[in-house]
């Protein structure tokens, strides 16, 4: 009997000590803080465990083995709080995720700072401050999202009208060519819309994409996946460019008055800020992400873009012929208050009856926004009409079946979040509006 | 009966530890960010103990079992402690935006 016992516990303390020392490797060899901090809450416990186990199995005495028994409890108990703090304090802090993490699930949700900010100074034509948004600039070695400083106001020389509210001149367009059902439509618009005023397009597809820059240990095996991940995505953005660019040649050789210009850039977020800083429009495909691969609203190419608050951005699901009416959604989010001026800046759709949509009156603010963007749009020779405002928790179907007689949506974001209780609200009137209505525009 | 092999297998597992310290103590060293080093700090905590019940073992002295406990106490609080000051400490140095630090 005794040996038995003895035999165990040497096998227990052998196992443990193994599987502590492979949970001690782990937390060497993973790539990022996050599976480190995996390997040294799960493998790391389990190995201490066992070990304790052993060597109160090796006493064989009640107080021993309820010592040791006591140990594991605490540490089965503890590990899991103790990671989680640390992880979450390693994502605020802005520790790096791996170049396997497809998404960042947290983005938006939890404020997250900049970690090793050695990145090159940028030539920002006019330096502006901040916006204060949740959506904060992501460290560099993400391989899905596009990292993007914030500027407040579009940085380009602008025509004072009459009563103040800045109008730009339309004559640079950029033309996301990220592919996918929209892009021949959305290129068709960029078009369209530079013919009269004498822009000039740039058809622009792969901007803003990280290369590939790991500064880390190699991870054990998942540096061949996360380079295999890295490499499919990357092919499949360049096909999705080039069908795109293809659809682009074909639709300026149609259109020979307007000048054109594509470009394929496979460069930093930096070049890109520069880049977008010149324009005056940027048009995108809608419902394509940065790779060329569906995404929904709240993370595509023009969310992101719009969330930097450089240039405005217009995102084309559907070319209308004439637009029937054009609709400002407004409710409680930050920059909901500047729609009706960005509309008025854009020049767009300048003769189309504007309603506005108050979303959930009764928070603070709503009211006074609509009224005042109301009376500044009237003031500009608008017709406006103030729809019947909706509460938080509207049926999707209905409101789309209201949204029906719009052409265009002028928004402060594309998705948000409703606290509500447990964030049990999930519907957002942005993301509704962005899929019944053609054309949405971000000022 | 007793077959003996219990101090051999001990001292192998105390071997097999305390080779695991070493790439702990590397990502310690290394980082790169401060949370490394406090998932580094944490996992050391985890060896301490399971050393010190290996040494328990070893010196046949069920004493040192209580210390194997007491690490594992310490190191929770430890834990919890960092991740306060990883918190804290970057609210209060917020980060500028590449576009207002070239504004200096």
């Amino acid at each position: 009997m005794t040996a038995i016992i003895e035999i165990v516990a040497a096998l227990l303390l052998l196992a443990g000590a193994s599987v502590v020392a492979l949970a001690a490797l782990g937390v060497a060899r993973l790539p990022d803080p996050f599976s480190r901090m995996h390997a040294a809450a799960k493998a790391g416990v389990a190995g201490a465990g066992l070990l304790l186990l052993g060597a109160g199995l090796t006493f064989g005495t009640t107080g021993a083995i309820l010592i040791t028994l006591g140990a594991v409890v605490f540490l089965v108990l503890t590990a899991p709080l103790a990671s989680h703090a640390l992880g979450r304090a390693a994502y605020v802090s802005g520790a790096p995720l791996g170049a396997a993490s497809q998404a960042d699930a947290l983005a938006g949700i939890l404020q997250r700072h900049i970690f090793d900010p050695a990145s090159r100074p940028i030539a920002s034509p006019q330096p502006m401050p901040r916006a204060p948004s949740p959506a904060r600039p992501r460290p560099r070695q993400e391989a899905t999202a596009i990292p993007l400083p914030q500027a407040q106001h579009p940085v380009e020389p602008m025509l004072h009208d009459r009563t103040g509210t800045t109008l730009m001149p339309l004559r640079r367009i950029l033309l996301g060519l990220g592919g996918g059902p929209a892009q021949r439509e959305a290129a068709a618009m960029a078009v369209e819309l530079a013919r009269p005023h004498g822009a000039k397009v740039l058809g622009l597809s792969g901007a803003g994409l990280e290369p590939r820059r790991w500064r880390g240990p190699l991870p054990v095996g998942g540096a061949y996946w996360a380079e295999w991940l890295a490499s499919r995505s990357r092919s499949q953005m360049r096909e999705a460019a080039a069908t795109a660019l293809a659809e682009f040649r074909e639709i300026a050789a149609a259109n020979p008055e307007v000048e054109t210009m594509a470009r394929h850039e496979e460069a930093a977020s930096e070049d890109l800020v520069r880049l977008l800083a010149g324009q005056d429009l940027v048009i995108v495909p809608a419902g394509i992400g940065p790779h060329g691969a569906e995404s929904s609203p709240g993370h595509e190419t023009a969310a992101t873009l719009a969330a930097a608050h450089i240039v405005p951005v217009l995102r084309v699901r559907r070319r209308p012929t004439s637009i029937r009416g054009v609709l400002l959604i407004v409710d409680s989010s930050p920059g909901c208050g500047r729609l009706a001026a960005g509309l008025l800046r854009s020049g767009l759709w300048s003769s189309a009856p504007v309603s506005i949509l108050p979303v959930a009156d009764d928070r603070r603010g709503v009211r006074e926004m609509v009224e005042t963007q109301a009376e500044l749009l009237r003031d500009h020779g608008r017709r406006v009409a103030v729809m019947a405002p909706i509460d938080l928790d509207f049926e999707a179907d209905d409101l789309s079946a209201r949204l029906a007689c719009f052409d265009a949506a002028v928004v402060s974001c594309l998705s948000t979040r409703y606290g509500g209780f447990f964030d049990s609200i999930r519907n957002c009137a942005f993301e509704t509006a962005a899929e019944s209505v053609p054309l949405v525009l971000l000022p | 009966m007793t077959t003996g092999i219990v101090p051999w297998a001990a001292a192998l597992a105390a071997v097999i530890a305390a080779l695991g310290v070493v790439p702990v103590a590397w990502r310690l060293l290394a980082g790169p960010s401060s949370a490394d080093r406090a998932i580094a700090t944490d996992m050391l905590g985890l060896l301490g103990a399971c050393l010190a019940a290996l040494t328990a073992v070893i010196a046949g002295d069920a004493a040192f079992l209580a210390i194997a406990l007491g690490i594992a106490l310490v190191g929770f609080l430890a834990a919890i402690a960092f991740a306060r000051l990883l918190e804290r400490r970057d609210t209060k140095t917020v980060e500028r935006s590449p576009i207002e630090r070239t504004a200096q």
